[in-house]
């Protein structure tokens, strides 16, 4: 009688750790499927039928990647990316400036064309220009893992930082659009857009343009992005790193 | 009589520009008196350095004993109108020129005249008289794209000298591929003195600015937005 009890009970936790694992065995095969849907889902192109303008997060950088991206942004249809919010290093003060030098300019497009066709008067068209900039813009700053010449001790405590204002920031603006083109900024923003289609918070599409100073070797940041397959369309401006990464796309300089 | 003898003999200006950053060792090499003599006899008669954080003093020169005349200065808020009046550019690697007042100086001003111009109900050609008209390109130049592009898109002569002191140096590969397609000349501090005496300005090849349309392209069949 004690024997079969005792042999009943070995029986129920032996089942009960095997349930746990067979458990575990399904979560994390169901995490793997979901991940290869969502890598397999984001190399394919967005099939809208009706195109509703997308709320995009450009991630800006000083060294030339500003440069750059605002030379792109100034051929895209800034109607489709709207709203636009910019984001930068804390510690960067120019490319956040340089933006809104660009946003000025797109307003004052929207806006001299709109004076020209209705005669508008000043106050309206000062109106019409303040209410644009709010709506369709915004600027951001976000913290930075690691300063160049900090110890490698203190940069622990600052990337967890960092890593919780991108997750706080990411989940004020869910953007639908990522535009990055390399500084060390957008990865931990591009991994948490990531984790979002994974979990199913929000569908994101990003683009990234590695720079044009990069001609034999990927960045740190492109290498990442390429290798873990979070980039949805990954552009590089030379025909050797095209070579070397088959999966990017040569664009040709930007410049 | 003296402004008629300035005028029979242009002013050719060695431009050398090290950005933010401090590169003695270029300071250095272009203040070597061979390289001196090299660039005076190649019909240069002017040589200004921008050294920014450098610590390596260039002997001033008013250059009127048959030589280079020398001057120097640390910052500048116009370093476009430095690299548009030069002959011949000597520059670093980096991606930045790092002088940026000239920046604001693009837009502030015509953004916040723009509305008194339209209230008034000025023509479109005064306004382009105003400078409004070339608006968008100003901004687009003075934003600055980096020093060597800037520079190649000047059409301006250009030795790029790499800074073998630093230490993660991809931008020596940008200035070696443009060198490989005769945009520009990429030296060393070492061998700037052997770039100078051996280039010919005849090889090179202008360099065509390239632009972002195909990236726009694919993003926008990528997200389904009609492209045109």
């Amino acid at each position: 009688m004690l024997a079969m009890e005792k042999g009943i009970n070995c029986c129920f936790s032996a089942s009960a750790s095997n349930v746990y694992i067979y458990f575990i065995t399904i979560a994390i095969a169901l995490v793997v499927i979901r991940v290869s849907y969502v890598i397999y889902r984001s190399s394919k192109p967005l099939h809208t039928t009706s195109p509703q303008p997308l709320s995009t997060l450009i991630v800006l950088g000083s060294g030339g990647h500003t440069a750059e991206m605002l030379n792109l942004l100034s051929v895209l249809h800034t109607d489709s990316f709207t709203p636009r919010l910019y984001i930068a290093a804390a510690t960067d003060n120019m490319s956040l400036q340089k933006a809104r030098l660009f946003e000025s300019s797109v307003i004052d497009k929207v806006f001299r064309m709109a004076a020209l066709k209705y005669k508008l008067l000043r106050v309206s068209a000062t109106l019409l220009y303040k209410t644009g900039v709010l709506e369709n813009a915004q600027f951001m700053q976000i913290y930075r893992s690691r300063e160049v010449g900090q110890s490698y001790l203190t940069s622990i405590g600052t990337t967890v930082m960092a890593i919780a204002h991108a997750l706080w920031l990411m989940i004020k603006i869910r953007p639908q659009v990522i535009l990055c083109n390399g500084p060390g900024t957008c990865l931990p923003l591009c991994v948490i857009a990531f984790f979002f289609k994974v979990v199913g918070i929000r569908w994101s599409s990003t683009f990234y343009v590695e720079s044009i100073a990069r001609v034999r070797r990927l960045s740190l940041t492109g290498l990442l992005l390429y290798e873990l397959h979070m980039a949805d369309k990954f552009f590089v401006q030379w025909p050797q790193l095209q070579r070397k990464y088959p999966r990017a796309h040569y664009v040709g300089c930007l410049m | 009589m003296g402004d008629t003898h300035d005028d029979m003999k242009p002013k050719r200006i060695v431009f050398v520009t090290v950005g933010t950053t401090s590169f003695d060792a270029l300071v250095k090499a272009v203040d070597n008196t061979e390289v001196k003599r090299e660039l005076f006899g190649r019909g240069y008669t002017h040589l200004l350095i921008q050294m920014g954080r450098g610590s390596y003093i260039p002997s001033k020169s008013s250059g009127e004993d048959g030589c280079l005349a020398v001057d120097y200065f640390t910052f500048s808020s116009s370093i476009a109108d430095n690299l548009r009046s030069a002959s011949l550019v000597i520059s670093h690697a980096g991606m930045c020129h790092g002088i940026y007042k000239e920046i604001y100086s693009g837009l502030k001003i015509p953004l916040g005249e723009l509305f008194q111009y339209v209230d008034q109900r000025v023509e479109k050609k005064k306004l382009r008289k105003k400078g409004w008209g070339t608006l968008e390109t100003e901004f687009y130049r003075n934003a600055g794209s980096g020093s060597i592009f800037e520079t190649l898109q000047l059409r301006k002569p250009l030795i790029v000298v790499v800074n073998e002191d630093l230490m993660d140096n991809h931008q020596s590969e940008l200035a070696e591929e443009l060198a490989d397609r005769k945009h520009l000349f990429c030296a060393s501090p070492q061998t700037l003195l052997h770039t100078i005496t051996n280039m010919s300005l005849e090889s090179l090849i202008p360099y065509h600015p390239g632009d972002a349309k195909p990236v726009a392209k694919l993003i926008n069949q990528f997200l389904g937005f009609p492209d045109d």
